[in-house]
């Protein structure tokens, strides 16, 4: 379908713009997003992307000509006439700036619409351009009702034109022709830039690091009392919640004392031992994800580890981190447990050696052995925690001894709470 | 957020490869908006709508006074870059911005936002400044009416790829303005070139170069109403942009599950 190719909006108060160079002709192919042509204007210099991918059929304004906004300067993608070339102009002096006239279509008197279908849901920004969003403006149409025709979705002018012309007509229509069912389109949605970030660096993650995983069982019943008995107090004296986080992190932080392998990172030919643990602590965000780091953790008290996390945790929600808070980690801690499951396999978070996936915290029947060797079978707390490594560096030797060191700290836990 | 780093004194070329760099960066998100702060060498540039005959000296005569010519494609004609003089160089994604209205910021909105800081910043050192409708730039002069302002402190000339903005502006602090004389400054002939320490009332109120620069970058982030950070160097900003980060935890999903035993809150 024939994309058109609009003069763009170069500020608030501009009107219109002068084409200074085309970088395709006719016959060109171009991608979208590709910079098709410039205005210059104002100090600006302005490279425009194609809105589409296709064959650039046709130029309507060559180099040097004056347009208003919003007028079709090229068309991608039309027929296949024989399109006339741009020939380059003499340099036009720019008209005096005219308010838009495109403003007058919207004038002719059209009913608003009475009955709206549902919106249709998009984690995308609507994409529109100026005019049609201010007939929608004019008319009380929410753009999210009208599904565009242009490219990734873009509503054009006639897509809400359509829209004003027939939208009370779309419930009786339906009700007429309920025997001919069309297929449903696919919907192709450009990524946003944090998700191909993400994709990227995952995808990074793993071409880099042989991973291999270690899934360890542990009994948290222990930690579970401890907690709710001192929570209380501990919130009194110290101003944060208790949450299990500091308990597993401190765990964590007594394994990697103990078996350092899982603190380094591979370097060229060499294994860098970290001499400090800075214990990163994934957190989610309404807008992304980020890792907020806890520097030097094991020189921290049980409660000066609390205080930290849930300062990170805050400041990262608060987008009120400095950048240096959030790089530089040796080791991170990330909750998987959060939906329900049993634990994750997390990506390691490059250059780190060593990645902990926290599970869901449950309530399980599991078999103790008494003193005697009597069994029976007994209610107990049990989180399952999956220690994502580098098999370049970890064996699964290294993995497991690591992995027993954190079960044990956190199963006979004994140091004080406050 | 707007990162800034000060680099002190670069030479033409190598500002430009690393704007095309950190252009790069930006597209692909690695980095956030950055500014950069910094001083070039004696060095004359030529926009998009410049006009040789603008440039009054001949190329023996640069020559000899060490005077480097660039053709570039920011928008503007010619202008002049030298010691004293603060170059600013936003490198921002104007689809990252919006503009007070709600609407997107144009590049032409920006420029005016740029002209905003720099006249803020002349407001610092009680020196005030404007605008000439028509003529991008800010202009010092003997009132802050339109006619009242006659001298130009500062020139800004911006290119715009897929929506980052690269190249920006040219404060003159202690620029020696003799060197201006090269050149008609933007193409205009009759309004002369001004610099900050000719503008000052007490030249104790003249701020050494790099402090300049810093609340220069501080200007920025009140005009376009965001936390400035700076970044200690470009090694560190190359770090960062290398980051990885793992998995996410919807909010939402938390609250959906809502176990009384919740098992862990970062």
């Amino acid at each position: 379908m024939p994309t058109d190719v609009v003069m763009p909006q170069m500020g608030e108060s501009i009107f219109e713009g002068t084409i200074t160079k085309w970088l395709k002709k006719p016959g060109d192919a171009v991608e979208k997003d590709e910079p098709l042509f410039e205005i210059s204007t104002d100090k600006v210099d302005a490279e425009i992307p194609a809105p589409a991918s296709g064959i650039l059929s046709e130029i309507k304004s060559p180099e040097g000509e004056t347009v208003t906004i919003n007028t079709v300067v090229a068309v991608i993608g039309g027929s296949d006439e024989a399109a006339a070339s741009a020939s380059p102009a003499a340099a036009v002096e720019l008209a005096p700036a005219a308010p838009m006239q495109a403003v007058a279509l919207a004038s002719a008197a059209v009913p608003v619409p009475q009955h709206q279908p549902a919106p249709i849901v998009s984690d995308e920004p609507l994409r529109s351009s100026p005019l049609v969003r201010r007939i929608a403006r004019e008319h009380n149409i929410d753009l999210g009702h009208i599904r565009g025709t242009g490219s990734a979705g873009r509503i054009n002018k006639d897509d809400i034109l359509r829209y004003i012309a027939e939208g009370p007509k779309t419930s009786a229509s339906a009700a007429k022709t309920p025997s001919a069912v069309a297929p449903l389109k696919d919907e192709l949605v450009p990524m946003s830039r944090m998700r191909s970030i993400i994709a990227e660096r995952m995808l990074e993650s793993r071409r880099t690091s042989p991973h291999a995983y270690s899934i360890y069982k542990i009994d948290m019943t222990r930690v579970v009392r401890l907690r709710e008995r001192t929570r209380a107090a501990f919130e009194q004296r110290h101003g944060v919640k208790l949450t299990f986080m500091p308990f597993i992190a401190a765990a964590a932080i007594d394994a990697l004392r103990q078996f350092p392998i899982a603190n380094a990172s591979l370097e060229g030919t060499g294994i860098r031992y970290h001499g400090n643990i800075h214990l990163g602590i994934a957190v989610a965000l309404e807008w992304g994800l980020i890792v907020p780091v806890v520097r030097q953790a094991e020189t921290l008290s049980f409660p000066a580890l609390a205080r930290t996390i849930a300062d990170l945790a805050e400041r990262a929600r608060t987008k009120k981190l400095k950048p240096e808070e959030a790089s530089g980690s040796t080791f991170t801690l990330t909750n998987s447990g959060v939906f329900g499951g049993e634990y994750g396999t997390p990506i390691l978070n490059q250059p780190e050696s060593a990645i902990l996936a926290i599970g869901g915290l449950k309530k399980e029947p599991v078999v103790l052995t008494d003193a005697e060797g009597n069994d029976t079978i007994a209610i107990r707390s049990m989180q399952t925690h999956c220690l994502g490594f580098d098999h370049r560096i970890i064996d699964g030797a290294d993995a497991g001894k690591f992995m027993t060191a954190f079960k044990d700290a956190l199963e006979n836990w004994n140091r004080p709470v406050e | 957020m707007i990162e800034y780093i000060y680099l002190g004194r670069v030479p033409y070329d190598e500002a430009l490869t690393l704007q095309g760099e950190l252009v790069e960066l930006r597209r692909a998100g690695r980095i956030g908006n950055t500014l950069l702060l910094l001083e070039h060498p004696p060095v004359l540039t030529l926009g998009r709508n410049a006009d040789r005959s603008n440039v009054l000296a001949s190329d023996a005569m640069l020559a000899s006074r060490g005077v480097t010519l660039h053709h570039i494609n920011r928008g503007g004609d010619v202008t002049y870059h030298g010691p004293g003089q603060i170059i600013g160089y936003p490198i921002f994604d104007l689809r990252s911005m919006k503009a007070a209205s709600g609407n997107r910021l144009g590049p032409v909105d920006f420029v005016r936002l740029m002209e905003e800081a720099l006249i803020r910043f002349c407001g610092t050192y009680g020196v005030r400044a404007g605008r000439i409708p028509g003529l991008t730039g800010v202009w010092c002069g003997p009132s802050v009416s339109e006619s009242g302002l006659d001298r130009k402190i500062a020139a800004i000339g911006i290119h715009v790829s897929r929506g980052i903005t690269s190249h920006g502006f040219a404060f003159n602090l202690t620029t020696n303005l003799s060197d201006f004389q090269l050149i008609n400054p933007c193409g205009i002939t009759d309004k002369p070139v001004t610099s900050l320490n000719l503008e000052v009332s007490d030249s104790a109120r003249l701020p050494a170069f790099e402090a300049a620069a810093h609340e220069a970058a501080r200007q920025f982030g009140m005009v376009f109403a965001q936390p400035i950070l700076a970044v200690e160097s470009l090694h560190a900003l190359r770090a960062r942009a290398a980051e990885d980060t793992p998995l996410q935890i919807p909010r939402q999903i938390e609250q959906l599950v809502g176990l009384p035993d919740h098992p862990v809150r970062a």
